[in-house]
């Protein structure tokens, strides 16, 4: 092993180690809340024990988080270093890093995703515990609670399975609307005259009325078409005219798919609201039975299984299945227009552009096939020719 | 009044902490031959275009081998080799060690030139040529087909078509009724605008077609599957099967546009096998044509192609001799779960080595 190998696995087995360190602080913390001088313990009303317990498990679990994260972090660049420095040594032909590192990437963002869940669950049964008058308020702020988890989620769902590109197409949308929403009010007479109306659905969700942000999303369409929509529909004048038409209707194509986008997530949203609604009439149901004790994993379970219910009852119906069509050809028909705008622009430049290749994969199929009916003529031939012998 | 329990959610997570340290050992220590995949020895033996056709090495001395060869045909989607995923469960080797002369069509990783590869040109050309290939190969006149999932639907289509050339037909998992609305993709697909994403796209991306299927269980598919992983991980044989089985997954080719605009057209959307109506380069496909020993396997839970798919081919053929045969598993359970190799590929086993 010459000297980088040896400094790097070295350098690998100190990471471990640290690994190792970190997790075992934190399991060591947590050992000191629970099982150091179980006489103390016993002394401490339930309310103390209850809170140094969810503290500790809260300590550990943020150790954890962290520690799992830059295990990530530390264990790809471990692999990394090894890669640059160490070709052909024993150490890297252990494991093909292409074949590990994109299931762990998906296995940590789900840990994220359960650790938030963790978080949430946490939050929700401290505001139920300390709030015991008032169950209808702690349901409200867990339904709420609920919301913005979705939506934090939802996010995380898609960065494992999507490519960097796609998923910043989608993480924009969020911008964009927010972009367009503040210069609507001003911009043109459609928003104004519905501006009342857009703004009593954005009064009555606040108030948790499940329909109005779907009602928001069906008067901001309108109100688009009947404005930017014509916009970057009409035609232009002067020398760039045919350019910039096609520029706008790449926005207008833009514009469309993060609408569908916005009506697709409202209708999830209100699906998954209704969801864990019923989630927290359960849990209040479970809590009634003096002999049941609730632990995260019982709640973990139940939330899993009641999301995962909602979202299948309603991706069976006709209505989501519009929905999808609809946002996917808004997507598709995006892409369209985005390819013919970067083709518009390279047009003066030597580059072939997709339609001019799709012209010679074509090309090259036909052959392809020419070639094989003319393989399969011989054959045939050679073979009559072989019988006339 | 019960209690929230805290020390049970805290014991619970230190002990699922422990189980993923440990798993990152194993991790550390997993050697990329202990996660290989499709390991028993198998021969190129033809190669058009991305497509080849493989030949597995007997397992069996040459008087044992059966008589008739077989010819497994896979879907577009994913890989042929989860039907030899792992060692312990490989459904291949089961058929080998029956005596069954084995081949199995790669159909290889599409490219941009092959965007305009159609329907017609997987069956009656590449298939059509594995075929003969055998036939000529190992000089019978016939051989057992076996097709997987979509390969299930080629494999009806190539039988009606040369039923002259298939002694047995075995369709696994393969869906043949496409009115159904039992499965999403099923559901959804009446409803989708094929032309503007192959038009769009020309072939379509693997990522985007990955991204569907694990949005149809999006709980299941992005949290739960991976919160069992850590708390399992711990055990290295898990462990292995895991990244084997999320390798395979995700190893998933694009999508030939002008194929997958005809099949989701001409099945998802006008159902027109089971209708007598599909035609494929102007020859008529009629079930009907189907008079062979006919085999067909279903997994109960399969989400993908539940068996009301399935079932209807029973109806569909002229066969006298036919068998039907459902499992508890789900889609890649049927390939993959410890029945596979048990259970499931010893019948299918038998029923060709009777046949033979």
């Amino acid at each position: 092993m010459d000297f980088f190998n040896k400094e790097m696995y070295e350098k690998g087995l100190k990471l471990q180690k640290d690994m190792m360190a970190q997790y075992m602080d934190a399991v060591q913390n947590f050992s000191k809340f629970f099982h150091d001088d179980s006489e103390k313990k016993e002394k401490k009303d339930a309310e103390s024990i209850f809170g140094t317990m969810q503290a500790a498990t809260e300590a550990m679990l943020k150790n954890s988080g962290d520690m799992t994260q830059n295990m990530w972090k530390s264990y790809e660049n471990m692999l990394r270093m090894w890669l640059d420095f160490t070709p052909g040594s024993d150490i890297f032909h252990r494991m093909n890093p292409e074949e590990v590192m994109p299931v762990m990437e998906r296995f940590f963002s789900s840990m994220s995703m359960y650790t938030k869940l963790y978080d949430f669950w946490k939050e929700c049964i401290a505001d139920a515990s300390e709030n015991l008058k008032d169950p209808f308020g702690a349901a409200e702020r867990y339904v709420k609670k609920s919301e913005e988890l979705l939506r934090e989620m939802s996010q995380e769902f898609l960065k494992p399975i999507m490519s960097d590109d796609v998923f910043s197409l989608m993480e924009s949308y969020a911008d964009f609307g927010k972009t367009l929403n503040s210069s609507l009010e001003d911009f043109m007479a459609p928003w104004r005259e519905k501006r009342e109306a857009l703004l009593d659905c954005i009064a009555k969700a606040s108030t948790g009325d499940k329909e109005s942000y779907a009602e928001f999303v069906a008067l901001v369409t309108d109100a688009y078409q009947n404005s930017f929509g014509k916009l970057f529909n009409m035609k232009n004048v002067g020398m760039a005219k045919d350019k910039i038409a096609i520029n706008l209707e790449m926005l207008d194509s833009y514009v469309r798919m993060m609408f569908s986008y916005f009506e697709i997530a409202a209708n999830v949203q209100n699906i998954l609201r209704d969801a864990n609604t019923e989630l927290w009439e359960k849990i209040q149901e479970m809590m009634a039975d003096p002999e049941k004790d609730l632990t995260f994993k019982d709640f973990y379970d139940m939330w899993i299984r009641v999301n995962s219910a909602a979202v299948n009852k309603f991706y069976f119906t006709d209505e989501f299945a519009d929905f999808i069509n609809q946002y996917a050809t808004n997507a598709y028909d995006f892409k369209i227009k985005a390819d013919r705008f970067m083709e518009s622009m390279l047009a003066g430049l030597p580059i072939p552009t997709d339609s001019e290749m799709k012209s010679v994969y074509k090309t090259v199929y036909d052959l392809r096939k020419d070639v094989r009916d003319l393989k399969k003529e011989i054959a045939s031939l050679r073979a009559e020719l072989e019988e006339l012998k | 009044m019960g209690k929230f329990d805290f020390k049970g959610s805290a014991e619970y997570t230190v002990n699922y902490m422990n189980g993923v340290v440990k798993g990152m050992e194993n991790l550390i220590n997993m050697t990329s031959d202990r996660i290989r995949t499709g390991e028993l020895e198998k021969e190129e033996v033809l190669h058009i275009g991305k497509m080849k056709l493989y030949h597995y090495i007997p397992l069996v001395e040459e008087s044992k081998l059966q008589d008739t060869p077989m010819l497994i045909t896979y879907a577009l989607v994913n890989k042929q080799y989860m039907m030899d995923l792992q060692p312990d469960r490989s459904v291949i080797k089961s058929f080998l060690e029956k005596g069954i002369d084995t081949y199995i069509i790669d159909w290889g990783y599409p490219a941009k030139e092959d965007m305009y590869m159609t329907l017609e040109d997987h069956i009656e050309w590449y298939m059509d040529d594995c075929v003969d290939y055998i036939i000529k190969k190992s000089g019978k006149p016939q051989i057992t087909l076996l097709g997987v999932c979509q390969g299930g639907t080629f494999s009806a289509i190539y039988t009606s078509l040369h039923q002259d050339k298939i002694k047995n037909f075995i369709a696994m998992v393969a869906p043949i009724d496409f009115s159904i609305n039992e499965g999403l993709l099923f559901k959804w697909s009446k409803h989708f605008n094929v032309d503007k994403m192959v038009d769009a796209y020309g072939n379509v991306p693997a990522d985007l077609m990955n991204a569907v299927f694990v949005l149809l269980k999006p709980f299941e598919l992005m949290i739960d599957k991976y919160v069992g992983f850590g708390a399992a991980m711990a055990d290295p044989s898990y462990l292995e099967n895991f990244l084997r089985t999320e390798n395979w997954i995700f190893d998933s080719p694009d999508q030939e546009g002008e194929t997958l605009r005809q099949f989701v057209k001409d099945m998802y959307e006008d159902n027109k096998l089971i209708k007598g109506e599909f035609e494929l380069g102007g020859k008529e496909v009629k079930l009907e044509n189907i008079t062979c020993p006919l085999l067909v396997i279903c997994a109960k839970y399969d989400h993908l192609v539940p068996p009301v798919s399935t079932e209807p081919l029973l109806d569909a053929v002229s066969s006298t001799d036919k068998e039907f045969h459902i499992f508890d598993v789900g889609h890649v359970g049927i390939y993959i779960s410890p029945n596979s190799k048990n259970e499931i590929a010893p019948i299918i086993g038998d029923w060709i080595v009777e046949r033979s």
